[in-house]
């Protein structure tokens, strides 16, 4: 990938990740915050992506996007949308969680790492080398197959449970 | 590159292969079977258990590292496998009629306790973390959805929704404490970080995670302060998974935590010799006497069966292959005496009364003098008396206590089963000198029968004749981590 447009991607990425994070801190109706954030989990794994950590964007797709993001859906449900949406975005505390993110901001950048540059091939310097996902499948597959195949067994398990949830009368 | 697994793999792990084949067929014949078949099922759900059973036969001398020294095939493991499979096996037999009662589907129910099964038999030859962690949320998920499966019982559903919460968020912790082993070891092999860490000065980061893992393993041996699920997820459950889960579960994590620090962490062990040492005393104690209140049997059954894991404990912290070879005898003799008095709970079950408070019980012996007579016998082994079989699993335990010097502590154990003694025993005064037969009629069938036979069987003759018992433990535990042990002796 030229180094322009990895560039371009990169701050394309990076804007649109802190846009949607700060409109879904602000939005008064939780359902779009929600929509918000699953645009900034989408945006951060396109990061990922840009800088060789293909394994780390998968499980960014998979595991926030997908059952983080379900999680808080089911959070959502619980609430009364419309006088959430009618009451004041912030809650009393805000100016504290403001203080919380902004000290978190500081940190990183204090511990940031000056020599992380991205080199030609879009890797981040002294990672992994592209195509780490191909490292992490082929240990699952060799060295770790045995878990790996019990863990379609506990799949098994769960289906059954939720066979055995939902279904909506036992025989009586 | 490492092979997968190898032809010779696949005969080592041979009972795990046999038990999940017939998980499957259960699940199978479920739907093939007609309705109201649930006799059927147990029936070919226990010859599922014998087969396992009986594939382990030819490992019993086997010691070898399987599948790239992820599982290992030893006593040590082979032990505790039968102790499941024994389990499992008088848990479907309690089952038959409770599930006829409760109009629940069985197919479903017996595949999820073979699962189990089938997970703690991986958490108890697991040497990597990986498998360890696989075999436990194998185990985990199936005791989720066993727990709320009366699903018209609230008590159920909210026992199976507290599990579930408080299981995953102990997990999380257990998890936290395995990625600190594995990012100061760089293996998630037990044995090779014992190695890495063999020599190494203690590293507070290691202790961090020490503490981690003690806690994730605490709230599954509900080890006090890990307890609160104990006692609500206890009475909400079906009653044969109770008894299931207070066995099953205990000692599938007392295999997990042995393996853990006998065999992974060796080198750390006078930090958690002193932690394992104030959880035992604490989780005792605290057992006991909240056990002395409950007139709920399950709730106090509860109580009790934090006590004993706070008993087993003390073998964790004398960490001495005696120590560990008390633990294995007296998990194998409490999960008799435990499920035996879970089976006269169901006994008691009837349309229209639990059975499990401890009214039920008044009189008992004038209705069901066998039943009394199992009860009287379980209830004295739970609080240690001679002639039974816990009377020696705790001169066991007490006895590796001495050995290995710690002398007060067996001294704290023997005056808590003292305390244990009162609320055992008020149980036999319920059913033997109590007049009133208020209670419910206990109706017995052949397989409850054949359970509760089985259970005052082995519970008098291993306290008649323990000999032999104490032999194979004693081999089992010396198969933990051989160099493991000899470390640790020092």
């Amino acid at each position: 990938m030229p180094i322009l447009a990895g560039q371009i991607a990169f701050y394309y990425l990076a804007a649109a990740s802190v846009a949607s994070a700060i409109l879904a801190v602000t939005r008064r109706n939780p359902a779009h915050s929600m929509l918000w954030v699953l645009a900034l989990f989408m945006h951060v794994a396109g990061i990922f992506l840009l800088v060789g950590a293909e394994f780390l964007a998968g499980v960014q797709v998979i595991v926030y996007a997908g059952a983080i993001l379900v999680f808080y859906l089911f959070v959502l449900m619980l609430l009364d949308l419309p006088r959430e949406a009618a009451g004041p975005p912030f809650g009393a505390h805000w100016p504290l969680c403001a203080a919380a993110g902004l000290i978190f901001a500081a940190l990183l950048w204090y511990a940031r790492e000056p020599g992380l540059v991205l080199t030609a091939d879009g890797s981040a310097a002294g990672g992994p080398p592209r195509g780490s996902l191909l490292a992490v499948g082929t240990a699952l597959f060799t060295l770790f197959a045995l878990p790996f195949e019990i863990a379609s067994l506990i799949l098994l398990a769960a289906i059954v449970g939720t066979v055995v949830v939902a279904k909506r009368k036992t025989e009586s | 590159m490492p092979p997968g697994i190898t032809f010779g793999d696949f005969y080592n792990i041979l009972p795990e292969l046999v038990l999940t084949a017939g998980s499957l067929v259960v699940l199978i014949a479920d739907v093939l079977l007609p309705r109201r078949s649930g006799g059927w099922l147990a029936w070919i759900t226990l010859i599922v258990i014998g087969a396992t059973l009986a594939s382990l036969v030819p490992f019993r001398e086997t010691r070898v590292e399987v599948a790239n020294g992820l599982i290992a095939v030893d006593q040590f493991a082979l032990f505790f496998k039968v102790v499941f499979l024994g389990a499992a096996a008088l848990t479907v037999l309690m089952s038959v009629r409770y599930l006829e009662i409760e109009g629940a589907s069985p197919g479903e129910y017996y595949f999820l306790i073979l699962c189990a099964t089938l997970g703690m038999m991986i958490m108890a030859g697991g040497i990597d973390l990986i498998t360890i962690f696989i075999g436990l949320e194998t185990m985990a998920v199936s005791f989720y959805i066993l727990a709320g499966f009366i699903k018209p019982n609230q008590r159920s559903n909210e026992a199976a929704v507290k599990y579930f919460l408080l299981g995953a968020f102990s997990l999380g912790i257990l998890l936290y404490g395995m990625s600190l082993m594995y990012g100061l070891s760089g293996t998630t092999n037990l044995r090779v970080m014992a190695m890495t860490f063999a020599g190494q000065e203690s590293d507070p980061r290691l202790i961090l995670a020490v503490m981690l893992v003690a806690a994730g393993v605490g709230f599954k041996i509900a080890a006090v302060p890990f307890h609160m699920w104990a006692p609500d997820v206890y009475e909400g459950a079906p009653t044969p998974i109770t008894a299931f889960l207070s066995v099953g579960s205990t000692a599938a994590s007392f295999a997990m935590l042995l393996r853990i620090f006998l065999e992974g962490l060796p080198s750390m062990k006078p930090e958690w010799r002193v932690l394992f040492e104030g959880l035992a005393i604490v989780t005792m104690t605290v057992g006991n006497l909240a056990a002395l209140t409950q007139s709920n049997l399950k709730r106090m059954l509860a109580y009790s069966s934090i006590a004993h894991a706070g008993y087993v404990l003390i073998g964790v912290v004398a960490g001495t292959p005696r120590g560990v070879a008390a633990m294995l005898i007296y998990v194998l003799v409490y999960a008799f005496m435990q499920l035996g008095a879970f089976i006269v709970i169901v006994l008691m079950r009837r349309q229209d009364i639990v059975g499990d408070e401890l009214k039920d019980f008044s009189g008992l012996h004038v209705r069901h003098p066998f039943a009394a007579f199992a009860m009287l016998m379980f209830m004295l082994s739970l609080g240690g008396i001679p002639p039974t079989a816990g009377f020696m699993g705790k001169f066991w335990l007490f006895g590796a206590a001495i050995d290995a010097g710690y002398v007060w502590l067996a001294v704290i154990g023997v005056l808590n089963s003292a305390i244990s003694l009162y609320y055992y025993i008020r149980i036999v005064v319920f059913m033997y000198v109590k007049k009133e037969t208020a209670g419910s009629e206990p109706t017995m069938s052949p397989a409850l029968g054949i359970a509760l036979a089985v259970a005052v069987i082995a519970t008098i003759a291993l306290g008649v004749y323990p000999r032999l018992l104490f032999e194979l433990a004693e081999a089992s535990a010396r198969t933990l981590g051989a160099a493991a042990i000899t470390t640790a002796i020092r």
